[in-house]
């Protein structure tokens, strides 16, 4: 009697378990994995728009972007963009974190650490607007400081060599915030008699950051260094609205080129291996990231 | 290092006053550019863009609301943005926190066959940003009929797949941290009770979740508030696009920002800081959440 109810009871669990699960499954299934696999598949083939048809090609879309030194930029600008913003964004982020964390009385901190927060909750595309102003040759303020320290004049957004320097700029004053309140939760578990006990034993400011800070920190940095490197392999709108992809190609990235391809010149294959190329670079480095993890994340 | 000064009765540090005076400095670097966009629109084009740059509105008799009338008028249909914006956010916030819980509930409390592959695909599926699968939902929106309309944005949104990281399959996995923290014991009254599993999760698990959920919301609505990609691609006509496209749309190819642009930043960013200011301790809150868990 007992057994046959609890039998009962655990398939209405099951049912209700499968009820609970499956809406977000589907969507996962339709929205994400069908999507990738056919991505893979249409990467495979050449796409004819006027027809509608597909046809098999082997690897002649892979070979295109291998050969084309549109792509081949594009792949260096988006592998320097996340080399450096997320070396930039984490970096900036983590000084940020210490600087609020628990020197000035709370008040102030809380103070700043809404401030220097403020622009990771703006719209992108928003704030490009702003900076673009702030980037012109002749009539930008950043120029116009800088003239003051009599440096001449920087083609910010029209020399090649400059572009995507802006682009950086502009990424690490606009994320570095949100980088800065995620390592800022690790900071609060860091033993704070720990640091007390390093400063009577006489060590410095610096030597505390380095030996006990971001040591303890470490797994919360990792995980932001995660983020930020993923988030700069997808840089499209600062570079969008800022330069346009230009001068030339100097600020082109990998999503601006797909973009392009797949939606502007309608050639989805190409388009499509340029995608598996960008999921592969993020599979990479996430791979690398979690490996090297184990040799300097001090997990507790 | 310990040197003292003392100010109205205080005894201060001096490294603490140099430490103030830098972070002082760096937080008008952050604030800089809202300042003279606000500046600017509020002046003629040719004084906004002048040299030296005026960090400081006008005074209010002089203030030109001209770019902000035209805003307000038929030319530009900001307000339709604004509409069309609020309207996506909602949407993919509601339907996110909806299946975000009910499947945080099923991972975390039951046992199913399948569980722990279903789980490890959708963690996976965080890996995945909307810019590699764009080309295919461009094409399963055009077989479903929804290209060119607020539903392509919004269906693959409300499951993550535009926001992966931190809005898509990362709502889940915070939404199960949340419910494994629940003692078993909870679960086991309420069956004593008579409650069958559905009844459980919504009279007695989701009321605990409020703030959790609030939190997964306020990540949720910001990312959706602020994308541009999926909407640029998915969306053509002028009169559905959301805000941070819609504005970007009404410009010249290479042009840079004109006063319009700049007012219409000023009328943008205000909602977000209101939005900021009431609910500051929420939003960093949830934000520090994300650092915790993840």
């Amino acid at each position: 009697m007992s057994g046959k109810k609890k039998k009962r009871k655990n398939g209405k669990e099951t049912r209700a378990a499968y009820l609970f699960a499956l809406p977000s499954f589907i969507g996962f299934l339709g929205f994400v994995l069908i999507p990738v696999i056919w991505v893979l598949v249409t990467s495979f083939q050449d796409y004819n728009l006027f027809t509608g048809e597909s046809t098999f090609t082997g690897l002649s879309n892979y070979k295109e972007i291998l050969s084309d030194g549109r792509s081949l930029t594009a792949l260096k600008n988006t592998i320097w963009y996340t080399i450096l913003c997320s070396i930039g964004n984490t970096g900036v982020g983590l000084i940020l974190a210490v600087l609020v964390d628990d020197i000035l009385p709370k008040k102030v901190n809380v103070f700043f650490r809404s401030i220097y927060f403020f622009p990771s909750l703006c719209a992108l595309t928003f704030v490009s607007i702003i900076w673009q102003a702030f980037f012109q040759t002749d009539s930008g303020l950043i120029n116009y400081y800088l003239g003051l320290f009599g440096i001449s004049e920087v083609g910010w957004l029209s020399s090649q060599s400059m572009s995507k320097i802006a682009v950086l700029i502009l990424d690490v004053w606009k994320n570095a915030g949100m980088s800065m309140l995620l390592i800022l939760a690790g900071l609060q578990n860091v033993d704070k008699g720990l640091l007390e006990a390093a400063q009577i034993d006489g060590a410095g400011p610096f030597q505390r950051f380095r030996k006990i800070i971001v040591p303890l920190a470490s797994p919360q940095i990792f995980f932001v260094l995660i983020m930020n490197v993923t988030g700069a392999l997808r840089i499209y709108e600062s570079i969008y609205v800022l330069t346009g992809g230009g001068p030339g190609d100097s600020s082109r990235s990998l999503v601006m080129l797909i973009a392009e391809k797949g939606f502007t010149s309608f050639d989805y294959g190409v388009a499509s291996a340029l995608s598996m190329l960008l999921l592969v670079l993020i599979a990479i480095v996430t791979f690398i990231q979690f490996v090297g993890s184990r040799w300097w994340v001090h997990y507790e | 290092m310990s040197k003292k000064i003392h100010i109205f009765g205080h005894t201060i540090k001096v490294s603490h006053v140099i430490l103030a005076v830098i972070m002082t400095m760096i937080a008008f670097v952050m604030i800089a550019p809202f300042l003279w966009v606000f500046s600017a629109s509020l002046r003629p084009y040719n004084e906004a863009i002048a040299l030296p740059p005026k960090w400081l509105p006008p005074s209010p008799s002089e203030w030109n609301l001209k770019y902000f009338q035209q805003l307000f008028s038929d030319s530009i249909p900001f307000f339709t943005f604004m509409k069309n914006s609020l309207f996506m956010s909602t949407v993919i916030t509601a339907g996110m926190v909806v299946h975000g819980a009910l499947a945080g509930y099923a991972y975390a409390k039951f046992q199913f066959k399948g569980k722990n592959f279903m789980f490890f695909l959708m963690m996976v599926a965080m890996m995945v940003p909307v810019q590699v699968t764009i080309v295919s939902l461009y094409r399963i929106m055009t077989f479903l009929g929804v290209i060119n309309t607020s539903w392509a944005v919004t269906l693959p949104s409300i499951f993550g797949a535009t926001c992966p990281g931190l809005a898509g399959a990362f709502g889940i996995f915070m939404m199960r941290q949340f419910f494994l923290s629940v003692p078993k014991d909870l679960n086991e009254a309420a069956a004593l009770d008579g409650a069958g599993p559905i009844r459980t999760f919504f009279s007695v698990m989701l009321p605990m979740a409020k703030s959790t959920l609030a939190s997964l919301a306020i990540i949720v609505f910001t990312f959706s508030w602020n994308d541009y990609f999926t909407t640029f691609i998915m969306i053509n006509d002028t009169e559905k696009l959301s805000l941070p496209v819609g504005i970007l749309s009404l410009r010249q190819p290479f042009a840079t920002g004109d006063n319009v642009e700049f007012a219409a930043v000023v009328l943008a960013v205000i909602p977000v800081l209101i939005v900021f200011i009431i609910g500051q301790k929420w939003i960093v809150k949830s934000m520090t959440h994300v650092g915790v868990k993840g």
